[in-house]
Parts: structure tokens; sequence; C-alpha cells
């Protein structure tokens, strides 16, 4: 790129005094979505991207994938994608550092204080304050290969056919993401999975992730532990441990 | 331009100084744009890019279209009969860069088969190509103004040679909306009844002038405003309901939701990376010859008066809106300013956001604050505020 001359005005504006005007003014936080009747909606966190809202801790634990569906599909809630979840990551992760406002799902600012917490449980190797639990959530993805091309079915519902369980859901074709194990930056594709690696070969909070890339008849979730955070894509879905859970996912009510 | 065409119908303005077809011939070739030309016979086509050939004495080739040229004539009429001799690509190339062709002008371009067509676009690009091989030629200058007639609806995907013109030529005027004056035709009338277009006057060299401010042209920084607005015509318009006009392939805009086929979501696709960079060097070239003519070019109308000329025929217009809505009748330029005008807008309302942007990238860091500023077509700024504030970190 050609170097740029970067001015001090646009247009006529001032860019300081326009700064300066944009970040005191009101955040632009979307209209507060409706709270739906079955949660408590200081526990759920607001996504505005996508219109939803997320636990601010896991529920369901120790169930496998397919109980887990179940039951959230019994009490009207979602298991979120990794796109979701993720956006809701970094969210949190803006908020930690005061870059933005994020609300409860009865529209309530969410305080720093907690932002900080929340975002040193989904991301700190420190586990301490958390008793040792880590940070350890299913996500709606089931990664299946044809043909060479690797593709992710969401939307996923439990299929029990006699004693067999199964998944089934909607199946699109992944994007471009990054196809080796490995450090990766926090840029996303379009289904939420990274793109490129990180250039770190160690894990930075708010700055890499670990990522298993996805592998075929496998399912994705998320962890943060003592040693790192990470986007699995490889796991298997009749695992179940009691610190593995969900954050449970509420559409927002039209 | 000095010559015989004569037009002083405004085809816009900038910076306070009227721009007339002359002055868009002059920016195309400062910014070394290939310019087509189309209109009905006796327009006065042929005579503009003739007084083109006038800055390049002996350093032009002229060929007049015709169904029975082939690839060979052509060659021999730029002094490559020799190429069937040479012996290998080392000869080749010796006799091809002794070409000192800059400017090459081809009266009734689509008269030509395709073969010879393919052969112009090259040397309006600065090379021939021969077996596969490109050889150049024009000593790093070179650039093509051709005509036609071709009627209003070869921009329509379906007609071949509208896809090879969008894809070569970066400018393609229809002179039959910039009509001479009254005053002109007088004018002309009284001059002479030649009813000929007039090659045997004697020109002055100005080749090495148009070359330099072509170098130094490129050589300038391009300011960050025309950037952004370059990214919005390439980002910004491609939003619409359904995420990507791009990604709707052939649903657009057919599938667009019925608020959105009134407005410039239904009317006009994202422009391509190429068509910007076509307006960011016309926007330059314009803001260059405005400035000679004491006038003070400001970038976002420098970006739309560029964008007006590069826009029009490149393939991105809703033909059957332009045709069927009558505020537009069929008149691509009217359709092009109604965006213009909803650009001017968009770009009016944002101005505090942008400019804020602006200040986050002289801080180096992204700011979430700002960035969240940005939504539905201006989503883009997000990415290209965050990638020069990257920049700006590191360097």
């Amino acid at each position: 790129m050609k170097k740029f001359e970067l001015p001090k005005e646009f247009r006529g504006i001032s860019t300081k005094e326009a700064y300066e005007r944009v970040i005191n003014s009101k955040a632009p936080v979307e209209e507060p979505l409706s709270v739906p009747a079955n949660i408590d909606p200081k526990q759920y966190i607001q996504v505005p991207q996508h219109k939803i809202s997320i636990a601010t801790r896991e529920t369901h634990l120790d169930k496998n994938m397919y109980d887990t569906l179940d039951a959230l599909s019994g009490e009207g809630l979602k298991m979120p994608s990794p796109l979701r979840f993720m956006t809701h990551w970094r969210n949190i992760h803006q908020a930690a550092e005061g870059k933005r406002t994020l609300l409860y799902a009865d529209g309530t600012p969410v305080e720093r204080d907690s932002a900080v917490d929340l975002w040193n449980y989904m991301s700190s190797t420190d586990r301490k304050p958390f008793n040792e639990k880590p940070c350890w959530t299913w996500l709606n993805a089931l990664f299946e290969e044809e043909n060479g091309i690797m593709h992710m079915v969401t939307d996923l519902r439990t299929i029990t056919q006699g004693q067999e369980k199964s998944l089934a859901g909607t199946r699109v074709a992944l994007d471009s993401f990054l196809e080796t194990n490995g450090w990766a930056d926090l840029k996303l594709n379009k289904q939420g999975l990274p793109i490129q690696p990180s250039n770190n070969n160690n894990y930075i909070q708010g700055e890499n992730i670990y990522f298993w890339k996805p592998v075929n008849g496998k399912v994705a979730r998320f962890v943060a532990n003592s040693n790192r955070a990470g986007l699995d894509c490889g796991w298997y879905p009749v695992g179940r441990y009691s610190s593995l859970g969900v954050f449970a996912v509420a559409d927002a009510v039209k | 331009m000095e010559g015989t065409y004569r037009n002083s119908t405004e085809v816009g303005s900038l910076g306070g100084v009227p721009i007339y077809m002359a002055d868009v011939v002059d920016a195309c070739l400062i910014g070394r744009l290939n310019l087509f030309l189309q209109g009905d016979t006796g327009a006065g086509k042929t005579q503009l890019a003739r007084d083109a050939m006038g800055y390049f004495p002996g350093k032009n080739t002229f060929v007049l279209g015709r169904n029975d040229l082939d690839v060979r004539e052509l060659f021999q009429q730029i002094n490559l009969g020799k190429l069937r001799t040479a012996k290998n690509t080392g000869e080749l190339k010796e006799v091809t860069s002794k070409i000192n062709n800059h400017l090459t002008v081809v009266d009734e371009l689509p008269n030509c088969v395709p073969a010879v067509r393919a052969q112009l676009f090259n040397m309006f690009d600065g090379y021939i190509e021969l077996n596969g091989v490109a050889y150049p030629i024009g000593k790093g200058y070179s650039v093509g103004i051709a005509t036609g007639n071709i009627g209003q609806k070869f921009t329509e995907s379906s007609n071949e040679l509208g896809r090879a013109l969008r894809d070569r030529m970066h400018v393609i005027v229809d002179v039959d909306y910039f009509h001479p004056t009254p005053s002109d035709t007088l004018e002309i009338l009284a001059k002479d009844t030649n009813l000929r277009v007039d090659f045997a006057r004697k020109d002055e060299d100005r080749s090495q002038d148009i070359i330099s401010r072509n170098k130094s042209l490129a050589l300038q920084p391009i300011p960050l405003e025309k950037i952004i607005i370059a990214n919005y015509l390439i980002h910004g318009l491609d939003y619409c309901s359904k995420g990507s006009k791009r990604k709707m392939k052939d649903n657009w805009p057919t599938e667009l939701e019925d608020h959105e086929q009134g407005s410039d979501v239904g009317l006009i696709l994202p422009i391509s990376t190429r068509a910007a960079k076509s307006i960011v060097m016309l926007s330059q070239s314009f803001d260059q010859i405005v400035k000679e003519k004491g006038g003070n070019p400001e970038a976002f109308e420098s970006m739309m008066q560029a964008f007006r000329f590069v826009a029009p025929y490149s393939g991105i217009l809703n033909e059957a809106e332009v045709h069927k809505n009558d505020k537009y009748a069929g008149n691509h330029y009217d359709a092009v300013d109604a965006v213009i005008s909803t650009t001017t807008t968009q770009f009016s309302e944002q101005g505090d956001n942008i400019a804020a942007g602006y200040e986050m990238v002289r801080n180096g860091e992204k700011d979430q604050r700002i960035l969240d500023r940005f939504t539905k077509r201006w989503s883009f700024m997000k990415d290209t505020l965050s990638g020069l504030a990257k920049k700006v970190k590191e360097e």
C-alpha cells in the first residue's frame, strides 16, 4: 500500500473533535431485545449481532451432546454455534476492555467489573478464582466431509432410533478456514472458525486461541483451562464430564 | 486539448471549473485510461480521437476497423511485418521493443473480428501477444481510444462485444449525451464544409508532457478520502438485506426486498476493484486538469465526477430499471446521478463517524465505540479502519 497522509479533517470536520463527540455520546447499543419468559434475564447477556442472549455460565453439566441438545430443546433454548459463541466471546473481551457496553437480557448494562470477571472466566489460564473449573461448552456444529469438502451441520437436533442416537441439522460447505491444528488469530470465517495462524506460538489471552481443525463426524466445543483457550472441532459427541456444559442461547422474542 | 473538435457542452464541473469532453479525453491520456467513445455517426467521435493523436505525432497508430482486417495486416500497419522472420523470442523482443507507439486509435472498433479486437486491446495496454507470450510495445506508456456506434444496450451481459469492452476499456462515454451546443455547430459549419476528419494538419509533439504527467500522477499519494470512497463503491454498494448483491448473482435484483427495489440497492451493483482503480486514477487526472485551470477540486466531488464517467456503461446498472423507470428513461447518466445523490447523502450523514474513525486510525488502536458506528452498508469501514489503525501502529 502507498503511504497515505492522514488528514486532520474530514470534509471540514475536525477528526479530533469528532472523535471526542463520538466516544462521549451514548454507546450505540442496538435496541434492547425482548426477554424470553423462560430465562433469568440477569443470567443472560445480549449478543446484538445475532439478536440472541447467551448465558453467563454453562448449564446442563455432565451431559453428552445428544442429551444436552434434547434438554435445551425442551426448555426452548439452543446451543450456540461457533460463530455465535465466538462473537459473544469477542464482545465480552471488548466489554472487559471498556470498549463496548453490553446489556443483560433485560436491557440493563453489564458493569465493567462483571465483564472483566466473565472475560477471565472465558479466557484466563488462572483458574483459581473459579475453583479450577474450566470454561467448557458444547457448540452447535457437526463436521462432515464429502468429496474432499468439509461441511458444517448446525441447528442440530438429536435423532433417536432405538438405542442409537445421531445428529441432524442444516448443512453448509465451510468457507476457507485454517486447515491445521495450532495457534490461530481471531479472524474468523462466516461459520466462526479461524482462518489464519497466529504469529505467536503460545497462548496470549485475547489475541489467539488454539484451534483443532474440523474432523469428519466430530463436533465442536470451546474450552478455556489452565493451559489455554481453544476451539476444538474434533470432539466426540458422546463425551461427558462434570465440568462440560453449555452456554445456553435464548432467542429474542418478536 | 487543442484541435478541430468543438464542444463547449459542460459534461461536469469540479472545483468551480467546468469540465468539457476534451478534458475527459485529456484526463484519460494523463491517467493512461483506455477510452471508448460511443455515439451516433457524425457526433464527432473520430475528430475527438484524431485530436488526441495530435499529442503524439509519429508515435500513434490509427486503425480503421473493418471486418476483413486480420492480425497480420494489423501488425504490418504498425511496422511489425518483420515478426514473421524473427527466429526466436529474443529477435521478437528486439522488433517489438522498437515500436514507439504511445496511442492507438481504433475507429469503428465493433467492426473488427474478435481476434483483431483482442490484439488491439493488448496494444492499448502496451503489448502484443504472440503464441502466448506478451511482447511490450510503447516504451512504458501506451493507451487506446476506440470509437463505435453500437447502441445503448451493448453493456448487457449477453453481448460478447459488450463484455470485451467492459473488460478492457476503463472509461466508456456515450457522446450523444454531450452533444455540441448550437454555437459550436455554428462555428464548425462556418469554418468549412469539409465532411472529412482532418488528419493532415501538423501537430506539436506533446508526448513527453503527457508521459511525464502520467508518471508524476502515479507517484502522487492518493488522499485517504478517495480510498474510503472507492471502498464504499466496492463494498458499501454491495450491501443489501440478503447480505451481498455479488453473492446473489443472477437473483439480484429480483429477490431483493420490496423497499430495496426502488432504491440504489436495486439500481446498481458494486463496482469491481479494477473499476475502482480507474475511478481513482481518473479523479486524480481531473484534479490535475482542474488545478491547471485555477480550480480547487475537492476529493468527494472529484471521485463522483470520475464515477460518473466510469460507471454508466460498466455493466453494473440494472438495465431493466434504467429503461422502465421514467426517472431515467434509458439515460445511464441520470441513473448514475441518482446513485451519486444517495452516496452524497450517505457521506454527509456519516461525516462525524468517518472523521472520528480517522482519529482512531491516528491513535493506532482499534476502538469498538467508533467501529460500532458503522453498520449495514457502512460495515466495511470496521475492517478498513481496523486495518489502517494496525498499519499505523506497525509503522
